[in-house]
């Protein structure tokens, strides 16, 4: 401090030395003449006076220290001191004035008990002006401190909260907010609190408020009091029509220069300051709710024109008397520039208020419509979800082993069901390796073969293998192979579902070996009918042969009944032979059956009357047919049924000559014979009879025959898919229906194909 | 009247013979009851001018070693052996065997009577239609 005379640096230096020595002294209370002997080390240097003050003043109203009141009247006494030993400082200390108003309405509006301040500072003030009196006083320094003095006054009489009526009372012309048609900030913050808002500009200032939507809306009214009130509702009465009309007419001049500045505030995104229509400023923020400007607050500032010439143009532009506008003016107190400063601080502070709700309102319905389409997206789901459950339950109540594996073959899920076939339990398997299960404890060619086909995304459809249960029994498997591929399609797993075939496997052994033992009775059975129509034939025919030649060639040496006995046995060989030919033919119906193919049944009946030409002859028979048609049948077997049932006809016959016809129908598909005769007839208890094996209604010696003829007739017409009966009565001769299709269907007989002829 | 029947029943051929003396007429039957030797027997014969060859092969179907089917076979498709008729003798009756025989140029088919008295009909009929009725080729084996 010695050498702070002229340089910047000593001067700053001492400056904080002295606010620390105050602080220091605020803080501890007891250090007054220590803070005095340094003040005064330093007065008397008056480059440096006003510094000094100004911290003083400083740190009188300091908000941040919350200084207990006895400090703060010592700081003032000492500030006074100052004043009085320091005279040429005068004019300093009194531009500091406006500071100390500054000070105390901060501290006034912090709650701080400001009430001794402020007698302090008027104090300092009276005391000011007085030295000022007492020197040849300055008119300007007087009235400076005067209207200082004046602010004062009114700040100390002014009380939050009681803001003129007239700025709460509704504007005449109604309400503007009816026709905010953007309404997202009205809608947000809303009516209330954004009125909070525009009065709490007003309270400071008492000029006017307003709050535009982006699209230049108003939010709400806009809200006026004393000199912007007048001035609005003056202009509005030059409009004309309804507010809407009013606005667009451009005459509104106050509403107009409060949208316009608002507007501007929105069009750059900065705050605008700019002169109104009205004869004062507004000054205007954009409110910026995330990167949108969704509107702007502004606010009117500054005092109403006092000169003559400017009242007597915005009498002329509002049509009103120049003393009209002079006295309103007058009615308006000056504000001093903190107090405006403060109110464009809060314009800002209100801006983001504002701002943060909009951003918040908006966060909460895109919440709720992201909730709404999450709860939508749920009930779509939902059902999905109970699909999805029912085939997990599915999976796992299944009955076949249901697992995967990932790529490297390890077991990745198991189900109860392979739990059951291979004795694994989940917690023992998963996660290990799949070769587990199989024979070989590893991949073998086969195994690698399945995996490269799954891995190119054609799993074998179907196939068995053998795996190894838990106890080492191995276990006949099917497995149905598939891949499990995830979003982008990549393979990621293979499920595996596998079924114990041990069963089927039995079961189909089973039938193995019953096919195979069926084929070879079977073969037996042709080995048989082979042997029976050569081999037993043969001894037949020799022993009828030779009893013929015993008779013929020893007839000298034999009396009657040695060639009655001969005769028997060679009638009995002859009968025997009979039967087995018809036995034969019988069995070959079935299995020596020919291929289907387009018989004519006109010459089937011609060949068969001339086989049957001898009997024919013999009985003096008339054989008629009407026109037959061709159908899809076994020639030879029809032949056969031809010959037997026109060769019973005449068998049969009764004394008068026999008549036999033969006529067709076809219906449907279906061809119906009737072979009609005027035979001997039968009783309808013989009906069915006639058509079973070995069944005779006769005795040999009145009709000779096997019983088979009728027999292998339904069994040719069973093999073509049809039907034979009779109607008939004794003495009234038969009628033998014969049903058979026009054609076979392809599968109708499959004995041909598997027996075909030799 | 050289006649050769294939045959390996006894009884069988015993009885062509009989029913040949029953109807009176004289006949030199042979009867073998081997289809292969018959055959090499028959290749012999041609070699010899034809001397010993058959003028008519009566021939049974079912015989052991080589079945008379395929003896037919080989005579029809020999270039000196198929001028001798074959007349088939068979128990069978079956509608293939008899096509068998004729799509393999048997000369006739006949299915063996029962009855003795049948037997001499046929016999009487072979005589009568291939000794008396039709001309037969030589047996030489130079032309």
């Amino acid at each position: 401090m010695r050498d702070s005379t002229s340089s910047t640096q000593p001067v700053e230096n001492s400056v904080s030395e002295l606010r620390r020595g105050l602080l220091d002294a605020a803080v501890s209370g007891g250090w007054m003449k220590k803070l005095r002997a340094k003040s005064l080390y330093i007065a008397g240097k008056e480059d440096l006076f006003q510094t000094i003050a100004q911290v003083f003043v400083d740190a009188i109203f300091s908000t941040d220290l919350r200084m207990p009141r006895d400090c703060a009247v010592v700081l003032c006494e000492l500030l006074e001191s100052l004043l009085f030993e320091s005279e040429p400082c005068l004019k300093a200390i009194t531009s500091l004035n406006s500071e100390v108003c500054k000070h105390i309405c901060t501290a006034a509006d912090l709650g701080i008990d400001t009430e001794v301040l402020l007698d302090r500072a008027t104090n300092l003030m009276t005391l000011t002006c007085m030295r000022i009196k007492g020197n040849p006083p300055s008119q300007d320094l007087e009235s400076g401190a005067r209207d200082a003095l004046n602010r004062i006054q009114w700040l100390l009489q002014k009380s939050l909260g009681t803001t003129d009526s007239d700025s709460r009372a509704p504007q005449p012309y109604g309400d503007l907010s009816e026709l905010n048609t953007s309404r997202i900030i009205l809608e947000a913050v809303g009516d209330s609190l954004l009125k909070e808002i525009l009065d709490d500009g007003l309270n400071l200032l008492e000029t006017s408020a307003a709050i535009f939507e982006a699209n230049g809306d108003c939010a709400l009214s806009i809200k006026a009091s004393k000199w912007c009130r007048f001035m609005d509702e003056r202009s509005r009465q030059l409009a004309p029509g309804d507010n809407q009309q009013a606005i667009d007419s451009g005459k509104w001049h106050c509403n107009q220069s409060c949208r316009e500045t608002s507007m501007s505030a929105v069009a750059s995104g900065m705050p605008v300051d700019q002169p109104c229509n009205g004869g004062i400023r507004i000054f205007a923020v954009p409110i910026k709710a995330g990167n949108d400007i969704v509107g702007s607050i502004n606010i009117g500032y500054g005092d109403p024109p006092k000169d003559k010439s400017v009242l007597d143009e915005l009498a002329a532009k509002y049509e009103t008397s120049s003393e009209e506008l002079s006295n309103q003016s007058q009615k308006y107190h000056s504000r001093p520039p903190f107090i405006i400063e403060q109110s464009k601080k809060r314009l800002l502070s209100a801006a983001h208020l504002i701002a943060e709700i909009v951003e918040r309102r908006r966060g909460k319905m895109e919440i709720q419509k992201l909730n709404m389409m999450l709860k939508e997206r749920i009930r779509e789901l939902e059902p999905a979800e109970r699909e999805r459950l029912k085939l997990a339950d599915i999976v796992e109540q299944s009955n076949d082993a249901i697992f995967s594996v990932d790529l490297e073959s390890n077991v990745m899920s198991w189900n109860s069901g392979a739990e059951k076939i291979y004795g694994y339990s989940q917690e023992e398997i998963l996660g290990k390796s799949i070769y587990t299960i199989t024979l070989d404890d590893g991949p073998t060619p086969e195994t690698e073969a399945i995996r490269t086909m799954v891995m190119a995304g054609t799993p074998p459809k179907m196939l068995e293998a053998v795996h190894k249960r838990k106890d080492g029994v191995e276990i006949p498997v099917a497995l149905t192979i598939s891949c499990i591929r995830n979003e982008k399609d990549k393979i990621t797993e293979i499920s595996v579902i596998s079924r114990d075939i041990t069963e089927k496997r039995k079961s189909e052994e089973a039938l193995k070996k019953f096919s195979r033992d069926l084929e070879r009775s079977n073969n037996e059975l042709k080995q048989f009918a082979f042997a029976a129509a050569h081999d037993l034939q043969e001894p037949l025919r020799a022993m009828a042969n030779y009893s013929d030649l015993l008779t013929s060639r020893y007839a000298a040496n034999l009396d009657e009944r040695a060639v009655k006995y001969i005769n028997r046995i060679a009638e009995s060989s002859e009968r025997m032979q009979a039967l087995i030919q018809d036995l034969l033919h019988y069995s070959r119906v079935d299995t020596h059956g020919k291929p289907f193919t387009v018989v004519d049944l006109e010459e089937v009946f011609l060949s068969a009357t001339k086989n049957l030409r001898i009997a024919i002859e013999e009985s003096n028979a008339i054989v008629m047919a009407s026109k037959l048609p061709k159908i899809q049948a076994d020639r030879s077997q029809m032949l056969l049924l031809f010959q037997n049932l026109i060769g019973n006809a005449i068998k049969y016959r009764r004394k008068e000559t026999p008549q036999i016809s033969i006529s067709p129908t076809v219906e449907n598909g279906v061809l119906t014979l009737d072979f009609k005769d005027n035979g001997i007839g039968m009783e309808e208890e013989h009906f069915e009879r006639i058509f079973v094996i070995f069944q005779r209604l006769h005795t040999r010696d009145e009709y000779p025959g096997t019983g088979m003829g009728l027999a292998i007739c339904k069994r040719i017409v069973d093999r073509h898919n049809g039907a034979i009966w009779v109607k008939s009565k004794p003495g009234k001769g038969s009628d033998f229906f014969v049903q058979l299709p026009l054609t076979q269907n392809a599968t109708g007989d499959s004995s041909a194909n598997e027996h075909p002829p030799r | 009247m050289n006649i050769l029947h294939v045959e390996d029943n006894r009884a069988d051929s015993d009885l062509l013979k009989e029913a040949f003396e029953c109807i009176g007429i004289e006949a030199s039957v042979q009867v073998t009851h081997d289809a292969k030797k018959a055959l090499i027997v028959l290749e012999e014969g041609i070699q010899n001018q034809g001397e010993t060859t058959p003028d008519l092969i009566v021939l049974d179907l079912n015989l052991p070693k080589m079945d008379g089917r395929e003896m037919l076979k080989r005579l029809k498709e020999h270039p000196q052996l198929r001028r001798i008729p074959v007349v088939i003798l068979s128990t069978s009756n079956l509608e293939q065997d008899i096509s068998f025989c004729y799509d393999n140029y048997c000369n006739s088919y006949i299915v063996k009577p029962i009855r003795f008295e049948e037997y001499k009909r046929v016999a009487k009929n072979i005589l009568e239609y291939w000794f008396s009725t039709v001309a037969l080729p030589p047996y030489s084996s130079h032309n």
